[in-house]
């Protein structure tokens, strides 16, 4: 089959992109499954990036610079076509040669700017990109971006080659904006970033969550490759304004939850019925419940459906069926009823008001502040994992939590920067870092959305630290540390 | 990287037609378009012998479509879900190409050498279409959206915009071509008719508002879907008669208006400071330099290596130098004053005069486009005589990129509708055949069904009777070789 991964919408975007892209970007995606502990391979402590901080005051006129395309740079029309041809023009290393240029696009900051300025491999990637990324660069001034049909009509069965070529463009767009960077061209990289910025947000309209959340990886990649790196140069502008203009949440995954609740349902039409009280049989529920384990197996693992696909579902049903049965003499049904009912159909209902209770739980508190969803979801989370694999259902339940966590670690991202361009503009106009963040108030300062609260700061004069630390009992490389250095 | 399809002029139909099927290569007119036959070429028209069952039209008379039921049409944009269906291609796995399934898919002869009793149980076409399926799920789907905007960005990039849906339109078509044959060898006829229909949409689709090479895939795509399949489904015992489907197809079946803007557009869309100088504004002599040196390096391709010189700057400088003389003359016809000349740089004069003769030749071109094929080819082959595909040395603005043989583009067109007159005639002697119990002497016998004329001719196609049999025949268009000649012998089944 095609080399596309058809990959379950559960699955994190960032177990997608850790794939193919390594070094810092992944760090700064967070791993997929987010452990609570901490791996032997993983740090002991936030991520440190160090920073020479120049001084540099907010722009007049303010937003002077900014992160998204301006609306008289767009254009009508849906940007999902541009995106298409530019995936066809994506250049491919030879099947069984070696990796080549890919090396070089796996991490885009291998390479420090000076050394990148000059460097006449990545010269030679861009141009090899050029009429690719001349695409992207349309497509993200496009208007409006309409995916298409297929997520409401093939339900799991998705191909997310599209997917992982928008990715590698991301990367490849992190490459050109610290090649721009580099070479002192600050107009051209601030393109560069405005491509990533609303290429990010589109890969968001209209997806299911797995997709929608690709987004975050390629804001990451602006935020931690482009504007990172611009905000330690000399003289460039200070861009406080332009991220705090940028919208609030960055990632808008307002329709993921009715397109991922819709996949069930485009899947298997008939479940539409059977949500609504009709009665399917039992040949029904047996098809449906084969096919979930099908998907379960085929995506997750990659590999071909599994012969004993019925032996599995005969094995599910048989364990379910006294719970089942349970189930169903406590909705009042009358016992006879549920004695003569055959295994697959009680089965059958039961799992599907299982899920429909944990896809309920697991959404409910999605749209709350990150602080009151996040242990809600968290928990709705686990107990969807600890039932899946005796309720296939419950399998096609999303990681939400995962999903919301990461969308606020852009945000996040976005106010540590803000911070920091807050303090280079306080370096202006005072000759000096504050002694406390309260002491600035030329601009407001951002909270950390993880905490509602202000960043962590300190410092000696010279040397300043902001910290995002990770949120308790998580991944302690989740946090940040920006160890910032006054400029001589 | 892969050759993509781009809405570049001159090349355009040999890339189109690369991938067409046989008969569709040798119906179109040779490049040159020599009046007289070649000793290549055959002697007559291409011969298909056929068998005709009897088959009355349907009651009701449009239960068999070529189109999908706009019952079956779903929202949304087809251009995205034909994208996905690529990546559910079958591809190969590191090191090893799947030359056997792409050959038995894209190779004409071999696949349609196959009779329908070897297609109905060959294995390597069933596995084929297995290893096809979930993309050509998605196809399906797109084929029955109702909305479709494959945006190539041309206002943005004119000659640089890639097509590159095209090239998978390009596989499905020739996949689909697979399908619907298998299906019809193993009797399902049903089944058959809706990759047809399949098919039919494909095309209808890239004709929304499509440029000029999206029409000629359009036409690929659909004469593909007419010789393979039509004519499959109309020489079986048993098939529904589809007179009155053939009847239904769109008309006109292309988008003439919109081939017509969008081309004569393309090269404002490359060059926006060419739409001030059209309203008559003026533009530096550094405007000039930079279009010309822009269409020189688009048109590089088109020219031979030899009569340029590599650098683009040395090579404008010559074809500037060569051109002034005339382009003073064209500038004081145009009431210049005569002392203003020597104020005029060089670029400039020679970009006025250019772009002038630009629109001249374009607009003789495109004037009679929308005409009936008879009013219009001689004007529009004449004009493209005079006119078209000069070398970038005597105007950058009539090189290889930019030129159109649009005459050829109305030829292909043409000929596509009379293939569906063709096989319209074709049902309509199956009507009569069950209708009346034999063949009519003469086609203005046949009285059940309005009987079609050849829009090449706008006459009656040619019709006789030979005992059992009957010859059917398209005479060859007056710009084309004979070889353009269509002609159906028909043999009543026993």
């Amino acid at each position: 089959m095609s080399k596309g991964t058809k990959a379950r919408t559960v699955l994190c975007a960032a177990a997608l992109v850790g794939g193919w892209v390594s070094g810092h970007l992944v760090l700064a995606a967070a791993p997929a499954t987010a452990p609570v502990t901490q791996p032997d391979t993983q740090p002991a402590g936030p991520e440190v990036v160090k920073l020479t901080l120049h001084p540099s005051a907010t722009t007049q006129p303010a937003l002077q610079y900014k992160l998204l395309p301006d609306l008289f740079d767009q254009m009508p029309g849906n940007a999902a076509p541009l995106y298409a041809v530019a995936g066809d023009l994506l250049p491919t290393a030879p099947p069984s040669g070696p990796q080549g240029d890919f090396e070089r696009i796996d991490d885009p900051g291998a390479l420090p700017l000076d050394q990148l300025a000059h460097d006449k491999e990545t010269a030679s990637i861009l141009k090899k990109c050029a009429q690719g990324l001349q695409y992207v660069d349309l497509a993200a001034r496009r208007e409006d971006v309409d995916w298409g049909p297929g997520f409401q009509q093939f339900g799991f069965d998705q191909d997310h080659s599209s997917l992982r070529r928008m990715w590698v463009y991301g990367v490849i767009l992190s490459l050109r904006g610290r090649y721009q960077l580099a070479r002192g061209d600050l107009p051209a990289a601030l393109h560069t970033m405005q491509t990533s910025f609303s290429m990010a947000r589109q890969i968001n309209q209209g997806r299911p969550l797995y997709d929608a959340m690709a987004g975050k990886g390629i804001a990451a990649g602006a935020l931690y490759y482009l504007v990172q790196e611009w905000v330690g140069l000399d003289h460039s502008p200070n861009l406080y304004w332009a991220l705090s203009d940028l919208p609030h949440p960055f990632l808008d995954y307002k329709n993921v939850p009715r397109v991922q609740q819709g996949m069930l349902y485009s899947q298997f039409p008939a479940l539409r019925e059977a949500a609504e009280g009709k009665e399917l049989p039992a040949e029904q529920w047996r098809q449906v419940i084969r096919e979930l384990i099908r998907i379960d197996e085929v995506d997750m693992q990659f590999k071909p459906p599994p012969n004993d696909l019925d032996k599995r579902l005969n094995d599910i049903v048989t364990r379910a069926v006294p719970k089942a049965r349970e189930y169903l003499l406590a909705t009042k049904m009358l016992e006879a009823r549920v004695q003569a009912m055959p295994p697959e159909q009680a089965v059958g209902i039961y799992f599907f008001h299982e899920y429909q209770v944990a896809s309920d739980e697991v959404w409910k508190a999605w749209e709350l502040p990150y602080l009151q969803s996040i242990e809600l979801l968290h928990q709705a989370d686990d107990r969807a994992r600890q039932g899946e694999k005796d309720n296939p259902f419950l399998a096609v339940v999303a990681y939400t939590w995962t999903a919301k966590r990461e969308a606020g670690w852009t945000d996040r991202y976005i106010a540590l920067l803000r911070t920091v361009e807050a303090l280079r503009n306080h370096l202006a106009r005072h000759g000096q870092l504050p002694e406390r963040l309260d002491q600035i108030s030329d601009v407001p300062l951002p909270l950390d959305p993880f905490t509602d609260k202000p960043f962590s700061y300190r410092t000696d004069g010279h040397l300043g630290t902001l910290e995002a630390l990770a949120p308790p009992g998580r991944w302690p490389g989740s946090g940040w540390r920006i160890e910032m250095t006054v400029a001589e | 990287m892969k050759n993509w399809i781009k809405p570049n002029g001159a090349l355009l139909s040999m890339i189109v037609l690369a991938w067409l099927p046989g008969r569709v290569l040798s119906a179109a007119p040779p490049a040159t378009a020599p009046a007289t036959r070649s000793e290549t070429q055959p002697a007559g028209p291409e011969v298909e012998r056929i068998i005709l069952h009897p088959s009355a039209t349907t009651q009701p008379a449009l239960q068999y479509k070529l189109l999908p039921d706009p019952l079956d049409e779903t929202p949304g944009n087809a251009a995205m879900l034909y994208a996905t269906a690529v990546d559910l291609l079958p591809t190969a796995p590191p090191g090893k190409p799947l030359e056997e399934l792409w050959e038995r898919v894209d190779d004409t002869p071999f696949v349609d050498a196959l009779s329908p009793e070897q297609l109905a149980h060959d294995a390597k076409t069933e596995a084929i279409l297995q290893k096809c399926a979930e993309a050509l799920r998605r196809v399906d789907a797109a084929a029955r959206c109702q909305d479709v905007d494959w945006d190539a960005a041309l206002r943005e990039l004119g000659f640089d915009a890639t097509m590159s849906y095209l090239n998978h339109l390009r596989h499905f078509a020739n996949i689909l071509r697979l399908k619907y044959r298998f299906q019809m060898a193993r009797g399902d006829l049903s089944g058959a008719l809706r990759s047809m229909q399949t098919s039919f949409s494909m095309a209808v689709q890239l004709n929304r508002r499509p440029v000029l090479v999206e029409g000629l895939v359009a036409a690929g795509v659909s004469e593909l879907v007419l010789d393979r399949g039509v004519e499959e489904w109309v020489g079986l015992d048993h098939s529904p008669n589809l007179y009155w489907a053939l009847s239904s197809l769109p008309r006109p079946y292309f988008n003439y208006p919109a081939m017509a803007h969008t081309e004569q557009a393309a090269i404002y869309f490359q060059f926006p400071a060419l739409r001030a100088a059209a309203r008559g504004e003026e533009l530096s002599a550094e405007q000039w330099r930079q279009i010309m040196l822009e269409l020189m390096r688009l048109n590089v391709g088109y020219e031979p290596v030899a009569s340029r010189p590599p650098d683009l700057g040395i090579w404008l400088n010559q074809v500037v130098a060569s051109a002034l003389p005339k382009s003073r003359e064209y500038l004081l016809s145009i009431g210049t004053p005569k002392e203003k000349l020597p104020g005029i740089a060089p670029e400039q004069a020679v970009g006025v005069y250019f772009f002038h003769e630009y629109r001249v030749a374009s607009d003789e071109i495109w004037k009679a486009w929308e005409l009936p094929y008879l009013q219009s080819i001689e004007l529009m082959r004449g004009a493209d005589e005079r006119f078209g595909a000069k070398r970038v040395n005597d105007n950058p603005f009539l090189g290889g990129v930019v030129w159109l043989n649009i005459w050829r583009a109305k030829f292909h067109f043409t000929h596509l509708d009379r293939r569906v007159a063709m096989y319209r005639t074709l049902e309509a002697l199956r009507n009569h055949l069950a209708l009346h119990g034999g063949l009519p002497d003469r086609l203005d016998e046949i009285t059940d069904v309005p009987v079609p004329i050849d829009p090449f001719t706008d006459k009656p196609f040619s019709y006789r009777r030979e005992g059992r049999t009957a010859v059917l025949e398209a005479l060859a268009s007056n710009v084309a070789n004979p070889s353009t000649g269509q002609r159906f012998e028909i043999t009543v089944a026993k």
